[in-house]
């Protein structure tokens, strides 16, 4: 019985907890910083990007009023020089023809009137003598009464002036805005004749920065050096002859632009403003409303915000989904864990199961092996027990013959008890060498059949062969007879002799037992017939068992040769 | 020769009889038959035997092996053991203890005498 041993396999350690991963190993952790980290980098951009379009924005801003206030100059300067064209145009014309032809002439002032209507802007061309009284006007033939002598640009021209702005005024025919540019004319002489006045209608200006567009409580206006309100869209905001102070900074003729942030005197309004200081004693300027401005980069800022808002819910949403799944699969692991236990364990238990079954197969096997060599050895005993009685029994008979024939019992006997004996001495307690088997068989017939004493030797030459019982047996019992028979009859008085007995394993996987002496040979006829007779049957009966054939020769002897074929327990 | 007797030893009372019936056949006297050591020693020492035959399997828990120690010791007497195993272990123990002869099962008549006879000659 091979002893097979269950081997220990390395088993999971029952409750061992595996290593818990660093907190920068920790998926959870991993996913959290990366949730958050892409949370600050969303809203960070988002600031970023607002905070510099802010500022650009109001950089545009002022670019943008810096803009409308070049333009405003090169409309402000067109206008006012053309208009001045006009008076210049008016007073060369008084001069060649004489101021006096002038204002009587119908044809000479329907020229003059001409001359007004030719430019937009211009509402009224008038003509005002050195006393301070209308001479004649575009709108109408012949002098007005009253007398404009207190009026500042009347003033500011007697006092030498060659150029004036007026404030802004409302017409008295039209009612209509407007306000005055004015330059002197001489008599021949050279001294102070009157001035020529044309009206410039405030509307021109304001329909053409209405066209600008610079959005909501944005301002656009033209004023004078001294502050007086020329023109203002939207005009709403002022009362007429409101006057900005402090809008002229700049001495004449020098820096000319300036922009800054800040409040005009009409409203609360908080305006990025360009201020633009002309040649002509005149400013214009444009602004626009700090919050109007500010519009478009709130807008964008919301924009931004909602994109980033998105892209901060689609990080949350996928953060959400990644931290369920990372809970699906530690709860996953730790089931896959718990099963590894288990697992363990059963295999555990079962290696246990195995060992113990193992161990009490290995038990019953020793038990049986016990039994059985208790059985042999009982068997051998008993046939030594009937051999000593045959023993007694021989010494009290009487005839030589009943001797010979209890003599021959025994011999078979002993055979018997030694195959038992070769039995218990057996590693697995079922086969054992012939050769030592034979070679101990002849040791004993060599004494039990009275060969030594008479100098015959039997010798032993065999094949290591295994044989079992059932083999041993037969094989036993029939190299007892064979030698026993040659003892008897092949040798004559006390010369000697040799009995050899071999068994050998042929080539063609048959059994060849040898029993060959070299006596004087077998006398059929012998005076032992009776007894000789029963071994001759026994012989046959057991050649026969082993299907064997025998065949008997003389060859210096007897020679006696069995064969057989193999037995088929026999390695 | 015919002066003291012949301890025989062996627990089997047919194979007992068997040997005593050799020995008387050959001239001997037989002081008794013991089937264990405290009976072997106790006839070896109300006999003193010129010989003991020893089997070395024997009742109870000491064996045929001890017994003659025993009386070996206390009396010098030559053991012939008689043994039914050539079991090399058996062999190798029975050689330790000064055997005078062994003898192997089955025994034969005339191996029995010539061994007896050379040892009481050896006196």
């Amino acid at each position: 019985m091979p002893e097979s041993e269950i081997r220990e396999e390395p088993t999971v350690e029952a409750g061992r907890e595996p290593q818990r991963p660093r907190l920068w190993q920790e998926p959870r952790a991993i996913l959290m910083a990366l949730v958050v980290a892409s949370s600050v980098i969303v809203a960070a951009a988002w600031g970023i990007v607002g905070f510099s379009d802010y500022w650009e924005t109001l950089d545009e801003a002022k670019t943008q009023t810096r803009n409308i206030a070049s333009l405003l100059e090169e409309h402000a300067l067109r206008t006012i020089e053309a208009s001045d064209l006009a008076v210049l145009r008016v007073r060369d014309y008084a001069a060649t023809v004489g101021m006096a032809t002038l204002v009587s002439s119908q044809t000479a002032w329907r020229r003059f009137a001409d001359m007004a209507q030719n430019l937009p802007q211009l509402g009224s061309l008038w003509i005002i003598d050195a006393e301070g009284r209308v001479v004649t006007s575009s709108l109408q033939q012949g002098p007005l009464p009253g007398s404009y002598a207190d009026r500042d640009y009347f003033k500011a021209h007697r006092g030498g002036a060659s150029f004036f702005v007026g404030e802004r005024l409302v017409g008295r025919a039209t009612g209509k805005p407007f306000f005055s540019i004015s330059r002197p004319y001489w008599s021949p002489d050279g001294s102070f004749a009157g001035i020529v006045v044309a009206a410039i209608h405030v509307e021109y200006f304001t329909n053409f920065y209405r066209t600008l567009n610079l959005g909501p409580r944005s301002v656009v206006g033209i004023f004078r050096r001294d502050g007086a309100v020329l023109a203002l869209e939207p005009g709403s905001l002022v009362a007429p002859g409101t006057r900005f102070a402090g809008l002229s900074q700049a001495p004449q003729a020098m820096t000319r632009s300036r922009t800054f942030v800040g409040r005009l005197p009409v409203d609360d309004v908080e305006r990025i403003v360009t201020v633009r200081e002309l040649e002509a004693p005149l400013i214009v300027s444009a602004s626009i409303s700090r919050q109007a401005a500010l519009d478009d980069w709130r807008a964008r800022l919301l924009r931004n915000g909602m994109f980033a808002a998105a892209a901060l819910l689609a990080i949350g949403g996928l953060a959400v989904l990644g931290f369920r799944s990372l809970g699906r699969e530690a709860r996953a692991s730790l089931a896959l864990r718990h099963a590894k236990d288990e697992l363990a364990e059963r295999v555990e238990q079962r290696t246990g199961q195995l060992r113990e079954s193992n161990a009490s197969l290995r038990e019953t096997v020793r038990h049986r092996d016990l039994l059985l060599q208790e059985v042999y050895h009982r068997v051998k005993n008993n046939l030594q027990l009937l051999d000593s009685v045959l023993s007694i029994q021989s010494r009290r008979l009487t005839t030589p013959e009943a001797g010979s024939v209890v003599a021959d019992f025994r011999r078979r006997i002993q055979a018997l008890g030694l195959v038992h004996g070769q039995l218990m001495k057996a590693q697995d307690l079922a086969t054992f060498p012939v050769s030592a088997f034979l070679s101990e068989l002849c040791e004993n017939l060599e004494k039990s059949s009275g060969a030594a004493e008479r100098g015959i030797a039997i010798e032993s030459a065999s094949d290591d062969m295994p044989v079992n019982l059932d083999f041993a047996i037969p094989v036993g019992l029939l190299v007892t007879e064979l030698v026993s028979n040659a003892v008897k009859h092949a040798f004559s008085g006390a010369d000697g002799g040799r009995v050899r007995v071999s068994l050998r394993h042929r080539s063609d996987d048959r059994i060849i037992l040898t029993v060959a002496d070299d006596g004087l040979g077998f006398p059929r006829d012998g005076v032992d017939r009776e007894t000789s007779s029963i071994g001759m049957r026994i012989i046959d009966g057991l050649v026969a068992q082993l299907e064997g054939q025998m065949d008997i020769r003389m060859e210096g002897g007897t020679v006696v040769q069995i064969t057989m074929p193999k037995p088929e327990f026999a390695k | 020769m015919s002066d003291g007797c012949v301890l025989v030893v062996e627990d089997d009372v047919l194979i007992a009889l068997d040997l005593v019936e050799y020995l008387e056949e050959f001239g001997q006297r037989v002081c008794g038959t013991a089937a264990s050591v405290d009976q072997a020693i106790a006839l070896a020492d109300e006999h003193r035997p010129k010989l003991v035959l020893m089997d070395v399997r024997l009742k109870g828990q000491r064996d045929g092996v001890d017994a003659a120690t025993e009386i070996y010791n206390r009396y010098r007497t030559p053991v012939i053991f008689i043994t039914g195993s050539r079991e090399p272990q058996t062999v190798r123990r029975i050689q330790e203890d000064h055997p005078a002869a062994v003898l192997f099962k089955p025994i034969y008549s005339h191996e029995l005498k010539r061994v007896l006879e050379e040892i009481l000659a050896r006196g």
